[in-house]
């Protein structure tokens, strides 16, 4: 047999060989084999029901993206240092990703900006303007704004409207206090800006909270304004505004919402893709609607 | 194009071997039947994978619908114990606690259970709890139901509990089950709605953990075709995914194909009793089948095993065919190239060793005619150089020459002449401007004159007698082929005679045969030596010419062939008869060796 044929043959073996190793066992080809992503969600520190709906919605993206959710929280509600700790805690334990409802937009954006992450971050009801950030799903200020101005309005037109909101630096929250004003205003209205703080008592007859975290600080007082409307949802404003404690309510759908984040931290951890900002669909719910059939998926999503 | 192809291949073909043409063929064949194989059993083996799949899903979904059915009839069999039991029983039950006790043993599957009037008043509920205000019971599809269809109980599709107050905050999905009842005579009323809230946690446990395979999946949907269950219920109600679901609530029990998404899926149908529902299984057409990577990988490295054993095989195979073949092949060069030494083996298939006992045979044949051919021309060579040598023999000349000048001092100048012209005429004719054949007529005069010489040189001791005739007198004959022979028979047959010695010289033509004969009376040749000469052991004497009878015979053999020659017949004391045989040819005929 010439060389050549015994080499081609010895070659033809080993080439065999290591296939038949590869399909009969783990060595090479792990078939099966499904990497689990760790994310990490840092909320602002507010109320659990809040987020409720927003789990949910996670929770049914980590199982079909085989994530594993690890959720945490500033100890002080609305702490932005606490929570920038927190998110530097999750990636130091693993976290391939960050998604976060920050509670102060402009330090969370310098604490980007300054740190050593490098892993996406996706943010909820607040758009940073980071090279860090990967993508936002938020409200639409400007048609929060305009549809609980016609809320206030439909009621009462020379209404003593206090509006109230914590990170009046975000610029959403911003420009929805402007829109929120200025609808207002015309309207005739006389308005009011107030910073929220903890432990602050409410002030005015009419009550408008111009963020989701805001709202739901204020629905969980004891003592709740007679005429609140706000922007955002948790199963205690719900309880509030089937009793009419609640006004009205801005609500975006927040079980897709927490899906679409999971699965925008995961496309992002696979491809480095970003999101561009979502702007979440929403609507005004009012007691005599709230059990009807077209916002029943979006208030009270089966799990 | 495709003659061009066929030049192309036919010249490519003509450069490679004939093992690898052969081991090349097999293992070509061998691996397309291997393939051919392959695909068949793994098509057959992934049709029986995928029947077994189906008929696995088929029990599967059918283990569910018993458990549905099963769960289903509880509930229709706590709303009958509602009815019978305790709202029409004759002992007096308090309906209360009837209905508390019934809430109280199914708290883990049921929400709440609850009678209204017609007008749709809450007369009793368990647990006990307050209608929510501003609910009005009566505009729900569930109380309308029973309402308009008082003969059957009504399952309704899942909704959030909201008719009572709701202290925890909590808003439960339940599936109504309603019903048109007579209500006792302590409420004052004749018909109600008895209502049941069967937890949907409780339908979803049925369903969720039902997996039909890595992409499969289960759900259940309503007659109009609306989600009852789905793995993927909220995102679908959503909008984010997407469902068949309104066109498989249509399809009849059983399997059916069908493409949705792209994706090519199979569906099986079950009816679930009582409700009208269906439970449909969904399963992808790639869950059943084999190609997975690493089996794909398991399927080349069995068929390269399969390749490298054939292969190997045929290697050897062709190996052992072409071997001897190849052998063959450099025997036939060497050959070719001059060594007729070379050695030819005779091995392998019975064809092949064949064909080398031929090409030896055919070696040996042709060593032993190039050998006759060599002395064959040596001969001629070796011929022609006497033939040319005799052309100037020295002796004949001296001793001719020696009678001359012996005439010519005995004053006989007629018989000088006569001797000299003879001589010159014989040379004359001997030499025929070199040509090796000359006329029959030629040959004779050449032997005339050598007579001529002879007669005089043996002083008359023989007469000498031609009888030639007339028809081969312009037939071709080699030249120096008689006189050679009338030398002999002058030489060693007239020596010793004294007047009375004869030499016959004939020509004639016999079957159409030149023939040349000289008969002499001499003493003839011994037998013995007669053998010698015949067996061509003698050589020639150098008596006379210097030719000899060797030398003719083997010219005329040399010139045309075997058949003919020179035959010796001769007795002792009685003579010697020697004939020459030729062809008969004419001078100048087509055939005529010059």
């Amino acid at each position: 047999m010439k060389k050549a044929e015994k080499i081609g043959i010895i070659a033809a073996l080993c080439g065999i060989i290591l296939l038949f190793l590869i399909a009969s066992t783990d060595f090479v080809l792990e078939e099966n084999r499904k990497e689990v992503y760790t994310i990490a969600f840092v909320t602002d520190g507010s109320a659990d029901d809040r987020f409720q709906s927003l789990r949910k919605g996670m929770e049914k993206a980590a199982k079909k993206w085989n994530v594993d959710l690890v959720v945490d929280a500033p100890y002080l509600s609305g702490n932005a240092a606490e929570q920038e700790a927190a998110i530097e805690e999750a990636v130091e334990n693993g976290a391939q990703a960050v998604i976060t409802v920050p509670a102060d937009q402009v330090q969370m954006e310098k604490f980007l900006d300054q740190s050593k992450l490098q892993v996406p971050v996706i943010t909820l009801e607040k758009e940073l303007h980071s090279e860090k950030k990967f993508g936002a799903y938020i409200y639409d200020s400007e048609k929060s704004a305009k549809k609980l101005a016609r809320a206030v309005l439909e009621e009462k037109k020379d209404a003593s409207v206090a509006l109230y909101a914590s990170d009046v630096s975000a610029k959403e929250t911003a420009n929805c206090l402007d829109i929120l004003e200025k609808e207002l205003e015309d309207g005739g209205c006389t308005v009011i800006r107030r910073q929220y703080r903890q432990g602050f008592e409410i002030e005015g007859e009419v009550v408008v909270a111009a963020d989701p975290y805001t709202f739901s600080q204020i629905v969980n007082l004891q003592k709740i304004p007679d005429r609140l409307y706000g922007i955002g949802c948790s199963n205690k404003m719900l309880t509030l505004l089937e009793e009419g404690k609640v006004c009205a309510a801005v609500i975006c759908n927040e079980y897709d919402k927490g899906y679409l984040s999971v699965e925008a931290a995961m496309k992002s951890i696979q491809n480095g893709t970003r999101q561009r900002t979502v702007k979440m669909e929403q609507v005004l719910v009012r007691q005599e609607n709230l059990y009807d059939k077209e916002y029943e998926a979006l208030l009270f999503p089966i799990s | 194009m495709n003659r061009k192809f066929y030049q192309k291949w036919n010249a490519f073909y003509s450069k490679v071997s004939l093992r690898y043409v052969i081991w090349g063929a097999f293992t070509l064949t061998a691996l397309l039947g291997a393939v051919l194989m392959g695909t068949s059993f793994y098509n057959r083996f992934s049709l029986q994978l995928q029947g077994i799949v189906e008929k696995q899903n088929r029990a599967l979904i059918e283990q569910v619908n018993n458990t549905l059915t099963s769960e289903l009839r509880n509930i229709m069999r706590i709303s009958d114990s509602l009815y019978f039991s305790v709202l029409k029983s004759e002992e007096n039950v308090p309906v209360e606690e009837g209905f508390a006790l019934l809430y109280d043993t199914n708290k883990s599957s049921i929400q709440n259970i609850a009678l209204f009037s017609k007008e749709g008043d809450l007369l009793v509920s368990a647990p006990a709890a307050k209608l929510k205000p501003g609910v009005d019971v009566t505009k729900e599809a569930w109380f309308q139901n029973a309402v308009t269809q008082t003969e059957n109980q009504h399952f309704s599709r899942p909704h959030v509990q909201n008719l009572f107050v709701n202290s925890k905050g909590n808003y439960a999905h339940v599936l109504t089950l309603s019903r048109m009842v007579q209500v006792p005579d302590a409420y004052e009323v004749q018909d109600g709605v008895l209502l049941i809230d069967l937890k949907y946690e409780q339908l979803e446990s049925i369903f969720k953990n039902v997996s039909l395979g890595e992409e499969g999946y289960i759900y259940l949907v309503d007659g109009a075709g609306n989600l009852i269950y789905h793995p993927q219920q909220q995102l679908i109600l959503d909008g984010i995914e997407q469902e068949n679901h309104e066109k498989a609530s249509a399809y009849k029990d059983g399997v059916h194909d069908e493409v949705f998404e792209g994706q090519h899926r199979k569906v099986t149908i079950k009816s679930v009793g009582y409700t009208g529902w269906k439970i449909v299984g969904v399963v992808s057409d790639k869950a059943a089948q084999l190609s997975t990577v690493k089996n794909i990988i398991f399927l080349i490295a069995l068929v390269m095993s399969f390749m490298l054993i054939l292969s190997i095989i045929n290697s050897y195979i062709s190996k052992k065919v072409t071997i001897p073949i190849e052998h063959l092949e450099g025997a036939v060069k060497r050959i070719a190239e001059g060594d007729l030494e070379t050695t030819i083996e005779e091995r392998g298939a019975y064809e092949i060793s064949h064909l080398g006992r031929s090409i030896r045979k055919m070696k040996v044949r042709i060593k032993k005619l190039m050998e006759d051919i060599v002395r064959e021309q040596e001969i001629q060579r070796k011929n022609e150089l006497d033939t040319l040598q005799s052309q100037i023999n020295p002796h004949f000349l001296y001793n001719t020459l020696d009678i001359v000048v012996w005439m010519v001092e005995n004053e006989k100048p007629q018989d000088a002449v006569r001797a000299l012209t003879a001589l010159a005429r014989f040379f004359r004719i001997g030499l025929s401007k070199g040509k090796t054949i000359i006329t029959v007529r030629d040959e004779i005069e050449h032997v005339k004159n050598y007579l001529t010489i002879q007669k005089m040189r043996y002083k008359n001791k023989f007469e000498y007698y031609f009888e030639v005739e007339e028809e081969v007198l312009e037939l071709s004959t080699l030249k120096l082929i008689l006189q050679p022979i009338v030398e002999n028979a002058v030489a060693y047959g007239m020596e010793f005679q004294d007047g009375d010695g004869e030499v016959f010289i004939k020509a004639y033509l016999k079957e159409e045969k030149l023939i040349f004969q000289v008969v002499d009376n001499g003493p003839g040749i011994m037998p013995e030596r007669l053998e010698e000469i015949r067996a061509g052991k003698v050589v020639s004497s150098k008596k006379g010419s210097g030719i000899g009878m060797r030398n003719v015979g083997e010219r005329i053999q040399l010139a045309y062939g075997k058949e003919y020659g020179i035959q010796i017949e001769s007795e002792p004391d009685e003579g010697t008869c020697i004939t020459l045989t030729q062809p008969k040819i004419a001078y100048g005929q087509e055939g005529e060796l010059l």
